[in-house]
């Protein structure tokens, strides 16, 4: 049974990351098709734009560009991204629609080709005569009128050109028409008809809506992949209760197995000799305590780190959602030419702030994640550790709509410690981690954090919006292994530990019952004991 | 997901294709070929060669596509099954994996694709996949081969790709306009350098342009003049090019630009394959498409132009070349 039970657990875990991964990839690959196809769309307009003004030289690029766009159609009508768009019917529905875009587009490339290379021909002839000096006369206005429509290519010009046209026909039908006359003429009235007729291919080419479907694609998808992440989390979560409580009915059947045993066998003597080994064997390894709770440390701020994954990704995501909007706004003005010095200036102003606020979250991860035991204590401001902690959750806390309160005249912005910093950001991030949980289904959310120097030692307080801890669990959640977080989402180990590193620096960790509202308070010596810098959990 | 890795492939290479300002417009081929199984290319190099896929086991891909003559069969029009005369010139085989579509017309875009046409058109090779499948199913030699290189064994769509992996490695670098473009001057004479300078000037650089010298983009034959009311022969459905594809007006007498690689071992030319010299094709270019008549001296340094886009002989033919007399 207990077998049965556990293999069933594992196949269940199994499913759970399963069905994890099968999703972020999915999601992975069908934003990355859709960037990728705005990445083609692009580089396309870029080339028939240069093709234009002639200043590529060969159509290779254009071509393979094409083929791209034709790529990018194939992959989102291939059957591994059924599933997504049959979630659907509007999915589908744009993606008919963008690949018709692309058809007419890919047809418009192939027709300005073709008139492109005519064209530029015919300029290139009309530039040559206008370098002779023989040419003069009804040839010569025939070169200006063309190099000025070529230039401006206005209906004033156009209409100039065509009369001269005309006369020159005129002059035909009199068989008083040279050679070079009619090689001119023939060149000019191409110039006449191809730059306006490339000139709409290509703006046809740009302006095809296709970009704007794959806007809409993509903003729908987003919506679709969160409905799904959604549901598909609410299923994760069912699925891990089952497996944890599939685990614990294993251990209890293992627990019940190895009571029988031990009922067979001796009684109490046994029993009693087994409890003063114990102790001894207790006693015996006491050395190795310190080392084993280091460890504890060091993975439940892994434990700690993996919840707070998540966290991070959203911190990042919103900052980067800004930059993307702005420079997607740029992009916009400099397509439709209205380029604003001063609105561009502050796009750059936003944006150079949002990268300071991403590497700012960057920085408060890499000052978490670094192992604490190898540096010695050192002096630190609190308000440092302060804000190297909030880097971590604050942008989570924003987002659900958690306050957060720094009351000022109750910082003690300058104060300085002796301490791990690194442990001390773990025992504040895992209060204030624990607080957002507590709070984080009532309608009215806060998170206070103050701090206050006294002569020899300083405070941080935590305080959040909840009712304080009911006096019977007050001793209670200390301890390893209690928690009052729904299944899967604590270890119970936090504030164990954090008691543990608080009082590895001579401090204490208490819950303030004179404040109507949950307030833990984090107590700290200014400075360390010399003798104890070295080991915090002592 | 491999797509994803071909897009990934294809961002490098568009930003790599970028960043160097090309200043030719024409491009030289790459020194190595593609790096598909040799196996596979083996494969596909005896079915070229293979009689047996056409009706009466007369002819093979190679009976037109000469790798000898420049992947050509130097005739005005091919000769198919029962001495049957096709409706177009033979379009080289060599280098074709640079074409951006397929057929004088352009009606299909890959080499794969292509291989239908020739292979169950009645007087090309008048066959079908059934009778093709049989027979090949029938040698235990193919039967080895297939098993070898496809999981599926023989079916059409493996014989296409086996046949169009062979012919894209059938790929012609290091002409010497290639290692001039390389970087190597001496590789050209001046009269040659002239000839491209004249090519670049008079304006035919416009279409036969690119890493193949052509073969990326469609043009109307007679730019600047009628050419098919000037040839005095009756227009043909095949002269109307890229309309029998699309029936769009505008698609009449519209074709395909061809490569200008290996133009010199492919004579005659035109997709009607009216011009016997080359000389006499770059005077009809000139003046249909350019609306100038050119001097025989200009069209001499064209033509010696044009020879120096000759390459060396495909990497995979010269290998396996023991091997295909089956």
């Amino acid at each position: 049974m207990a077998i049965a039970s556990i293999f069933l657990c594992a196949l269940l875990i199994y499913f759970y990351f399963q069905g994890e991964r099968e999703l972020a990839k999915s999601n992975h690959d069908v934003l990355t098709l859709i960037q990728f196809a705005k990445q083609v769309d692009a580089q396309l307009e870029k080339d028939i734009l240069k093709a234009k003004d002639f200043s590529s030289q060969s159509y290779d690029t254009l071509v393979s560009n094409a083929g791209d766009v034709e790529g990018v159609c194939a992959a989102f009508k291939a059957p591994e991204l059924s599933l997504y768009k049959s979630a659907n019917a509007g999915m589908d529905n744009l993606i008919d629609r963008y690949c018709t875009e692309n058809e007419a587009k890919l047809h418009h490339v192939e027709n300005f080709k073709s008139l492109n290379s005519v064209l530029r021909n015919s300029i290139y002839f009309v530039h040559e005569a206008s370098l002779s000096e023989k040419i003069e006369g009804l040839e010569r206005r025939i070169i200006d009128a063309c190099l000025s429509f070529i230039t401006f290519s206005s209906q004033e010009a156009a209409t100039k050109l065509t009369s001269m046209i005309q006369e020159a026909k005129l002059l035909e039908k009199k068989r008083s028409h040279s050679p070079d006359l009619k090689l001119l003429v023939l060149h000019a009235k191409k110039i006449l008809d191809l730059k306006r007729e490339t000139d709409s291919l290509a703006e046809q080419v740009i302006l095809s809506p296709a970009g704007g479907i794959l806007n809409e694609m993509r903003k729908q998808y987003v919506q679709l992949s969160t409905d799904a992440d959604k549901s598909a989390s609410n299923f994760r979560v069912d699925v891990l209760a089952i497996c944890i409580s599939f685990f614990l009915f294993s251990i209890h059947s293992i627990v019940s197995l190895w009571r029988q045993a031990q009922s067979l066998s001796e009684a109490n003597r046994t029993l009693e000799h087994r409890v003063s080994e114990r102790t001894k064997e207790l006693e015996e390894s006491q050395r190795k305590v310190l080392e084993q709770q280091q460890a504890l440390i060091s993975s439940s701020k892994m434990s700690a780190l993996g919840e707070m994954a998540g966290g991070v990704a959203h911190e990042i995501n919103t900052p980067l959602a800004v930059i993307g909007m702005r420079v997607e706004q740029m992009e916009e003005c400099i397509k439709d030419g209205e380029i604003d010095a001063v609105d561009f200036l502050d796009s750059i102003a936003a944006i150079k702030k949002t990268v300071d606020r991403i590497a700012k979250i960057v920085n408060g991860l890499r000052f978490f994640a670094r192992e604490g035991k190898r540096d010695s204590a050192q002096l630190i401001k609190v308000s440092h550790l302060i804000h190297e902690t909030l880097g971590l959750c604050q942008e989570r806390f924003a987002s659900h709509g958690v306050q957060l309160m720094l009351p000022e005249e109750n910082l003690a912005l300058s104060a300085e410690v002796e301490c791990h910093s690194i442990e001390i950001s773990q025992v504040l991030l895992n209060l204030l981690n624990n607080a957002y949980d507590a709070i984080e289904r009532m309608p009215e959310k806060w998170i206070k954090i103050e701090s206050f120097e006294g002569r020899d030692h300083v405070e941080i307080w935590v305080t959040d919006c909840g009712h304080g801890i009911p006096k019977n669990i007050q001793e209670k959640i200390m301890e390893p292994f209690f928690t009052t977080k729904e299944i899967g989402k604590g270890t119970g180990l936090g504030l164990s530990l954090s008691k543990g590193i608080i009082e590895g620096h001579h401090g204490k960790l208490y819950i303030d019952n004179q404040c109507p509202n949950t307030k833990f308070v984090i107590w700290l010596p200014k400075s360390q004991p010399v003798q104890t810098a070295q080991g915090t959990a002592a | 997901m491999q797509f994803f890795a071909l897009v990934l492939a294809l961002l490098s290479l568009t930003s790599r294709a970028d960043s160097p300002k090309q200043a030719e417009p024409i491009l030289p081929l790459p020194t190595s070929g593609p790096t598909a199984d040799p196996a596979k290319i083996q494969l596909g190099q005896l079915l070229f060669h293979e009689k047996k896929l056409s009706k009466d086991e007369s002819v093979s891909c190679a009976s037109c596509h000469n790798l000898q003559r420049g992947g050509a069969d130097g005739l005005n029009k091919p000769v198919g099954i029962n001495g049957a005369v096709g409706e177009v010139n033979t379009p080289t085989v060599l280098n074709s994996g640079f074409n951006f579509r397929q057929f004088w017309n352009g009606r299909v875009k890959t080499l794969e694709a292509q291989i239908d046409g020739p292979l169950q058109d009645p007087k090309e090779m008048g066959s079908n996949w059934e009778s093709i499948i049989a027979k090949l199913k029938s040698d235990p030699e193919y039967t080895k081969r297939f098993s070898s290189v496809y999981a599926d064994g023989i079916t059409p769509d493996n014989v296409r790709n086996a046949l169009a992996t062979f012919e894209r490695s059938l790929v012609t670098p290091n002409s010497k306009f290639d290692r001039f473009l390389r970087g190597e001057r001496a590789a050209i004479s001046n009269l040659e350098k002239d000839g491209y300078r004249r090519f670049k000037s008079l304006g035919c650089v416009a279409c036969h342009q690119g890493v193949n010298v052509g073969g990326n983009m469609f043009q109307t034959m007679g730019v600047m003049g009628n050419y098919f009311k000037d040839r005095k022969t009756p227009v043909t459905e095949a002269d109307l090019g890229r309309f029998a594809v699309t029936k769009r007006e505008h698609d009449k007498h519209v074709f395909r630009v061809p490569s200008l690689r290996n133009v010199e071992l492919t004579a005659p030319y035109f997709h009607d394959g009216s011009a016997a010299t080359l000389e006499d094709a770059v005077k009809t270019m000139a003046k249909y498409q350019l609306g100038k008549d050119i001097s025989t001296e200009e069209t001499r340094a064209i033509v010696a132009f044009l020879k120096t886009l000759t390459g060396q002989a495909p990497a995979s033919n010269r290998q396996v070349a023991g091997e295909n007399s089956k």
